[in-house]
């Protein structure tokens, strides 16, 4: 079944995009737009395609089958000059163990070449999210959650990326940390896109403005607040 | 002029990396002091002349290099494969082929710092002799190690994804530098035993034509290695 969500200037527009990884359709003839300022969610149980999909549109995997236009562009030709207004946290870490959370920043922005006075911009967020305690400590002595706060920054730092995706942002974090993802996710400029990936309703549901149910690498439905309610009920 | 400054900042990072735990330099430069102290023991074992020893120098010399090589290798990806992470490269905002080229210029510069260290350790203890032509050595040596590193590079980033390495890399890797390997040690005996320059060059740009087509292979497929 493919699902059509109608959009005007979308940020994001797959038309029947597929992936299959020997013989696992991974993702099959999915079909979205996302536009502008929105905060979508993908759910779907372990193995329902959503971590794949979440790395085709941020472009760090090639689909087997199908398009993919961002910002109103198709990505075919040079893709690493769409990477600049994509930040992507996937579930696993970017950063660098043995250089602290300032070095990694650093790299990251210098790469992207997004701002010039990246050491304010960083300064700017260090001071504004109170992360001063942790962030010349090398990333191997932190914790996973203070980890994850750095990451978070690298991917949504102040006027940087224009799409956002965030691959099971609140997993294995306390309340405080979750609170601390979802400030940063509400206070991001008013153009920027988000999308979350995740298997936990409850945590999207707060947030997204629509949630695309996937199942088996294909969308499903999709799921106006109107119908969070009732969805949670009938999956619990 | 952009992707320079990629190339170079990409390189940095990677330099300062190895420099703060100084694991692979340590590795290469420890199994570069065995291998040198092995064969010069052999040699105060067994009775051989000056001229049969210096002509083994030189192929100990490329064999140790080759297996520094092999070592290096090893740490190329590392820090991205850590994590499973080779996306922390592949989300920036560069062309694949910038990734390539730091991590060339990575591994020729940890070799070259460590090579000097063994070069010493061979004129020491291998006797290995440099009269005239220290500049037609440096040159083989030069290109020599550069071709076995973008040979090395290319077998790293077609290994990127290989759940097994360590049986993959020396797969790809040895046929690949075989005949480089040989004839950087013929050249190198050449050197020193026989000095004869036009023999030199002219193998010596067979290495480097060797490297160069390698070089724009990796550079023209490195996008496919690294997205699919």
């Amino acid at each position: 079944m493919k699902v059509i969500d109608q959009a005007e200037n979308p940020v994001v527009k797959l038309t029947n995009v597929s992936k299959v990884y020997g013989f696992i359709n991974a993702v099959r003839n999915v079909e979205l737009t996302i536009k502008e300022g929105e905060t979508v969610g993908f759910l779907g149980n372990n193995g329902a395609g959503k971590s794949t999909l979440l790395k085709i549109i941020a472009l760090l995997i090639k689909p087997t089958n199908g398009k993919i236009e961002l910002f109103g562009n198709d990505v075919e030709e040079n893709q690493h000059s769409f990477k600049r207004d994509i930040g992507t946290l996937l579930s696993h870490s970017f950063f660098y163990e043995d250089m602290t959370g300032r070095e990694n920043l650093e790299f990251y922005l210098k790469m992207n070449r997004k701002v010039n006075d990246y050491t304010k911009v960083i300064d700017k967020a260090v001071e504004r999210y109170n992360l001063k305690f942790f962030i010349d400590r090398p990333i191997h002595e932190l914790s996973t959650g203070m980890a994850k706060k750095l990451e978070l920054l690298r991917v949504a730092l102040p006027n940087l990326p224009r799409l956002v995706l965030l691959d099971e942002p609140f997993s294995g974090l306390d309340v405080e940390n979750k609170q601390f993802i979802k400030q940063i996710i509400a206070e991001r400029e008013s153009n920027t896109t988000v999308i979350i990936c995740s298997h936990d309703f409850d945590s999207i549901s707060l947030i997204c403005t629509k949630v695309f149910y996937l199942e088996k690498g294909r969308i499903e439905r999709i799921l106006e607040p109107s119908e969070y309610d009732y969805f949670l009920k009938r999956q619990n | 002029m952009s992707i320079l400054i990629d190339v170079f900042r990409l390189t940095k990072k990677d330099i300062l990396l190895e420099f703060r735990k100084r694991e692979t330099l340590f590795s290469m430069g420890l199994f570069s002091f065995a291998s040198v102290l092995i064969f010069s023991t052999l040699y105060n074992l067994i009775d051989i002349s000056l001229e049969a020893k210096q002509a083994i120098s030189a192929a100990c010399l490329w064999f140790i290099i080759t297996f520094m090589v092999m070592l290096g290798l090893t740490s190329v990806f590392s820090r991205e494969m850590k994590k499973n992470s080779i996306y922390s490269l592949l989300s920036l905002s560069i062309k694949p082929q910038v990734i390539f080229l730091a991590k060339l210029i990575y591994l020729c510069i940890i070799l070259a710092i460590i090579e000097v260290i063994t070069f010493v350790l061979a004129i020491i203890f291998l006797r290995v002799e440099i009269q005239t032509n220290f500049l037609l050595l440096l040159m083989v040596l030069t290109i020599g190690s550069l071709d076995l590193c973008v040979a090395g590079c290319i077998v790293s980033f077609l290994t990127v994804y290989a759940k097994s390495k360590t049986l993959a890399i020396p797969i790809l890797f040895f046929p690949l530098i075989l005949p480089s390997i040989l004839i950087a040690t013929q050249v190198t005996t050449n050197i020193i035993l026989f000095e004869d320059p036009m023999y030199v060059i002219n193998n010596t740009l067979l290495l480097l034509i060797h490297a160069i087509i390698i070089l724009s292979i990796a550079l023209l497929v490195t996008d496919d290695f690294l997205s699919q």
